[in-house]
C-alpha cells in the first residue's frame, strides 16, 4: 500500500537540532543523509509537557536496543506508549547512554563551548517554551553501544547508511525534539556530524493498525487524579504547613502465616534456601514462594510492566 | 544455596510474615484454585521450586 503525502520536511545540519508537532496518526520519518550519524530524540504530550518519554521505562520494557515493534514509553505515573518504532532500517539504537552535554566536552576534552545534545535540544524546545531544566535523556536512534563488562556499557561505531530510516508512529499527540548528535569527538557517530532529513506523514490504516494495543490501567494516573494540579511556577522549594501525608495501603500490616513442613519438606527447603537468610526458616521460605510465584505467573521480565495482553498473573 | 550439612530434617512449623500486600497476592492465588489454602500454597511453592531445581541438565 502506498504511503501517505509527506506534510512537512526538514533537514537538520550539525550542530542544530528541530522541534515538530506530530500529531496522533502521524508518522515521523528520521532519515540518514550521508549515513553514520546518531540522532537524539525526546518527545513530549503536546498537550501537556509534564509528561514526556521515559528512557528508563523503556529500557526496562524494551531492553538496551528497542527497535522495529518497539513503544516509546512515557514515564510514572502516567506510563503511556507515546510513540510506536513501526520501521527501522538500521536496528541499532541506544537507551543507555543519557544526552551529551557541555559539561562532558569542557572536563573530558577542554571545550568551553562545543555542539552537545543538551543544548541543542534545550534550543530546539525553546520554540515552545521549554527551558534547558525540561530536556531529559534522550533516546539515541541508530548509535551503536555495547555492555562492555559487568558494570560498564560503551560506545562503538556505527553503520548506518544514506537512506537508513526509523519510521516513529505518534500514538498521542507530541512535540518531538530531534537533534544531530553533538559527539564529533567521539565513536557515536564515527566522528563527523551529518546532516538528517525529517518528515511527517499521516499514517496509513495499516500502519495505524501495526501497533499493537497497550494496557490501559486504573494504576496510569492523569493530573485530574494529582493531589497537587497546579505546576509549580517559582523555583524554590517550601515545606507546605498544611501538608498531611496521605500514603496509600498504610500502616503496612503484617501477619503471621504458619505451615507445618514434614521432614521431607524442611529437607527440600534447605537445599533451596538463599544463604542470606541464615537460619531464619520462615524469610527463607517467604523468598521460595514468591520466586516461585514469579516462575509460575509472572508475564513480564522483573520489574517490567507488562504490555501484551498474555499474562497469566493470578 | 546453602551448605550442606549433615544434621538430618525435621518436621517443624515455620512462619512466613507476610503484609498484606503480599497476603493480597497469596490470597488472589488461592482464590484461581491453585491451591485449596495459604499453607497448602506455600506447600506446593516449596515443592514445584525445588523440583524445578533437582532436575538434570540436559546436554546440548
Amino acid at each position: 500500500m502506498a504511503a501517505n503525502k509527506v506534510i512537512f520536511e526538514h533537514v537538520i545540519q550539525p550542530g542544530t537540532g528541530k522541534a515538530v508537532e506530530v500529531r496522533a496518526g502521524q508518522i515521523l520519518r528520521i532519515e540518514q543523509v550521508e549515513g553514520g550519524q546518531c540522532v537524539d530524540f525526546n518527545c513530549f504530550n503536546l498537550n501537556d509537557y509534564k509528561e514526556f518519554m521515559h528512557c528508563g521505562r523503556t529500557r526496562t520494557v524494551h531492553g538496551f536496543h528497542p527497535s522495529k515493534g518497539t513503544f516509546l514509553w512515557s514515564g510514572p505515573p502516567r506510563e503511556r506508549a507515546m510513540m510506536f518504532i513501526l520501521e527501522d532500517t538500521y536496528g541499532r539504537n541506544d537507551v543507555l547512554f543519557p544526552r551529551c552535554s557541555a559539561y562532558l566536552y569542557e572536563s573530558a576534552y577542554g571545550f568551553d563551548v562545543h555542539t552537545n545534545c543538551q543544548d541543542i535540544q534545550a534550543e530546539a524546545q525553546r520554540e515552545y517554551g521549554l527551558t534547558p531544566d525540561d530536556v531529559h535523556d534522550s533516546f539515541n536512534f541508530f548509535m551503536c553501544t555495547e555492555v562492555s563488562g559487568p558494570h560498564r556499557a560503551q560506545i562503538t561505531r556505527q553503520e548506518s547508511r544514506a537512506g537508513d530510516y526509523v519510521d516513529l508512529l505518534a500514538l498521542i499527540d507530541v512535540l518531538a525534539v530531534t537533534n544531530v548528535c553533538g559527539a564529533d569527538v567521539m565513536r557515536t557517530s564515527n566522528f563527523s556530524l551529518k546532516p538528517l532529513r525529517l518528515s511527517v506523514r499521516p499514517a496509513t490504516d495499516a500502519e495505524r493498525a501495526a501497533a499493537p494495543p497497550t494496557p490501559i490501567l486504573r494504576s496510569q494516573r492523569t493530573p485530574e487524579s494529582f493531589r497537587v494540579r497546579n505546576i509549580k511556577a517559582d523555583r524554590e522549594l517550601r515545606a507546605d504547613p498544611m501538608y498531611q501525608p496521605e500514603f496509600r495501603n498504610v500502616p503496612l500490616t503484617v501477619e503471621d502465616v504458619a505451615v507445618e513442613l514434614s521432614a521431607n519438606e524442611m529437607a527440600a527447603l534447605a537445599a533451596v534456601r538463599q544463604p542470606i537468610y541464615g537460619d531464619d526458616d520462615g524469610a527463607a521460605l517467604r523468598d521460595v514462594l514468591f520466586s516461585w510465584w514469579e516462575e509460575r505467573f509472572l508475564a513480564g521480565s522483573s520489574g517490567a510492566p507488562v504490555i501484551s495482553n498474555k499474562a497469566d498473573s493470578a | 544455596m546453602a551448605e550442606p550439612t549433615n544434621r538430618q530434617p525435621t518436621a517443624k512449623t515455620v512462619t512466613l510474615r507476610l503484609n498484606r500486600q503480599q497476603l493480597e497476592l497469596i490470597d488472589r492465588t488461592v482464590a484461581r484454585g491453585v491451591a485449596p489454602d495459604r499453607a497448602s500454597l506455600v506447600r506446593l511453592a516449596l515443592k514445584e521450586y525445588a523440583a524445578s531445581r533437582n532436575q538434570p541438565k540436559q546436554r546440548t
